[in-house]
């Protein structure tokens, strides 16, 4: 029976490119890592820009109780790795007609900032549904008005918020 | 109120999330409980129900991206407040500073002191002792704050004073270290005991939870012990210091049904005889019968129901009590098939609006989707403010008299059932 000490699996040899090499401290000194390099070198005003924000409701019309389904997408546009800085954990954030998540009850992130990673030209997508119920109070909903509706999506950027920012409208009949 | 009278742990309003790029995971989200000395609690309820993170939270154990958001954790321990006052004398509450350790009585050889004690234990922390050792200043009665503690002093609790026994014992031990070291480990670090007198409380920890052989089966790895034995290895470590309070998640899952008895019978001996508080994280309601005194049913990070053992048995007041009820299978039962609870939890994420068990619960009116149901007393239809284990309490509009039609189902105990706790709904 071959052992596996025979089996030249662990053989090492600077010249043979089919086996590892005696020092891979060369492979080492080539690494860089591009995600901290990007986040040191970009400046913040571009960070802003690279990102693209969509959101898109499945349907313009819906029925008083009917679930509203949407879809949300985050693009870097650059082929560079974006890091935004945030002001809360909260990568990011959807609201009905300025309420965060359809709630007139205030949210209580933490106030430390984070980071919303993208690797070059990643796209996020991400599938929503609001219930078409306003929580008004720690316990309580109520249906909401017919009539026309503004869904927002943003990043809480420290730099560039406003344009991390994109907003759609339906109708409640 | 005498120290003794208060419990030993009280959770209020405890909020953890965790901050990931889909939104806010709720986890656990405003639950509140209290644990007396000797008293077996017990957490139940599906896989996501947030009692692991529950438990986690208490011995702060959660990690990035996770935070525990608000509410406090107590634990009145006067052996805890001594241990933490003599090594951090700097983290006593005094009536001017702020502290996580409070010191609310205080006496000395002369009498009871001052009328601020916790001044006192900080200007003197090398004679505070407990009223078992001989020292100048004992303490009577004081209080922890755990989550506003520092993590030098969470290392001196957990382990020592709050003890974890882990679901799955082969990931929980190291295999690169004997069983018998990672035992006596802890009980240098807690008990600054010397190599071999914890060697010696090592050997005797494993013979107490059923290791035949101890002093031979000292030097195996974790890999040549059974999975029983291994489960026993974990619990050895976590009695090993004398805690006041063990929180065992999950600790019988891994093991085979004749194991798992001889291992809730060493902790329901640990209770009775030692007054060791036992916090169970299950989903196994048999082994909650087994074993404990009163129960918390969790759902969708948030407490349903609350009561004594034997009232959740024997009158299940929530939808969602009675669906899990349902869901055990019985001997010489005659259904084709087992009842289950229809859909799965509700995405963390996302909440569904009013109750959260609304979208599974067969009773769920209109009403259930605009009023989320606070915590009642199900007799009198009042929220429970303080956790009180002697109040049986569900959140379900059915006890605060929102619902028109009502919750209606039997609950059938069976006479040659009843010993074990068997009844059908």
């Amino acid at each position: 029976m071959r052992r596996v000490y025979d089996s030249e699996a662990l053989r090492r040899d600077d010249d043979d490119p089919f086996s590892p090499v005696e020092d891979d401290e060369s492979a080492s000194r080539n690494h860089v890592n591009w995600t901290n390099l990007s986040h040191a070198l970009v400046p913040q005003a571009i960070r802003s820009r690279a990102i693209a924000v969509d959101v898109e409701t499945d349907k313009d019309r819906y029925e008083p109780g009917e679930e509203i389904h949407f879809g949300v997408t985050f693009a870097n546009r650059f082929p560079l790795p974006i890091t935004i800085v945030t002001e809360t954990p909260k990568s990011w954030e959807w609201s009905i007609d300025g309420n965060p998540k359809g709630s007139e009850v205030p949210a209580d992130h933490p106030e430390d900032r984070s980071t919303f990673h993208f690797s070059r030209s990643e796209r996020k997508r991400f599938r929503r549904s609001w219930s078409g119920r306003v929580r008004v109070d720690e316990k309580e909903w109520r249906s909401a008005e017919r009539g026309e509706h503004t869904l927002g999506v943003g990043i809480d950027a420290v730099n560039g918020a406003e344009k991390l920012r994109a907003e759609t409208t339906f109708q409640i009949e | 109120m005498s120290v003794t009278d208060e419990p030993l742990l009280s959770v209020d309003g405890l909020q953890t999330s965790f901050y990931t790029e889909e939104g806010e995971v709720k986890a656990v989200n405003d639950v509140s409980y209290q644990i007396d000395r000797g008293e077996r609690f017990a957490v139940v309820g599906e896989s996501g129900a947030g009692k692991s993170v529950t438990s986690l939270s208490l011995m702060r154990l959660i990690d990035d991206p996770g935070r525990v958001k608000g509410g406090d954790v107590t634990f009145r321990s006067t052996s805890a407040v001594a241990t933490l006052a003599r090594k951090f004398p700097e983290g006593v509450a005094t009536e001017n500073s702020p502290g996580y350790i409070h010191v609310t009585e205080l006496r000395s050889e002369s009498g009871a002191v001052g009328s601020d004690p916790g001044a006192t234990v900080r200007d003197n922390p090398t004679d505070v002792a407990t009223s078992l050792h001989d020292g100048s200043l004992h303490i009577e009665a004081g209080h922890v704050d755990v989550l506003d503690a520092s993590e030098d002093a969470m290392r001196e609790l957990r382990g020592n004073e709050i003890a974890m026994i882990f679901q799955d014992p082969h990931t929980a031990l190291n295999p690169v270290y004997t069983v018998g070291e990672q035992i006596a480990e802890a009980i240098r670090k807690h008990l600054e005991m010397d190599d071999g007198a914890a060697k010696e409380r090592a050997i005797e920890m494993l013979e107490r939870v059923g290791i035949p052989d101890a002093e031979e089966r000292y030097s195996d790895y974790p890999h040549e012990f059974s999975g029983g034995m291994q489960q026993r290895a974990v619990i050895a470590i976590a009695l090993s210091c004398d805690p006041a309070l063990i929180v065992a998640d999950e600790p019988t899952t891994a093991l085979d049904v004749t194991i798992e008895a001889q291992i809730l019978d060493l902790l329901k001996e640990l209770s009775n005889e030692e007054d060791v508080a036992v916090q169970l994280i299950t989903h196994d309601l048999g082994v909650v019968a087994e074993l404990c005194d009163s129960v918390m049913v969790m759902y969708a990070g948030k407490p349903v129901e609350r009561s004594s053992v034997e009232e959740l048995y024997y009158e299940p007041k929530h939808p969602y009590t009675v669906g899990l009820m349902s869901s055990i299978p019985r001997i010489g039962d005659d259904r084709e098939r087992l009842d289950t609870v229809p859909g799965t939890m509700p995405d963390l994420v996302q909440l569904p609006s009013g109750c959260s068990f609304h979208p599974r619960c067969p009773y769920a009116e209109d009403a259930c989707l605009e009023h989320e149901p606070p915590l009642v007393d199900v007799e009198t239809g009042e929220p429970v403010e303080d956790p009180d284990p002697a109040v049986h309490s569900a959140a379900c509009l059915e006890y605060t008299g929102e619902l028109q039609d009502g919750v209606d189902f039997d609950v059938q105990i069976r006479e040659d059932a009843a010993t074990d706790g068997g009844e059908s709904v």
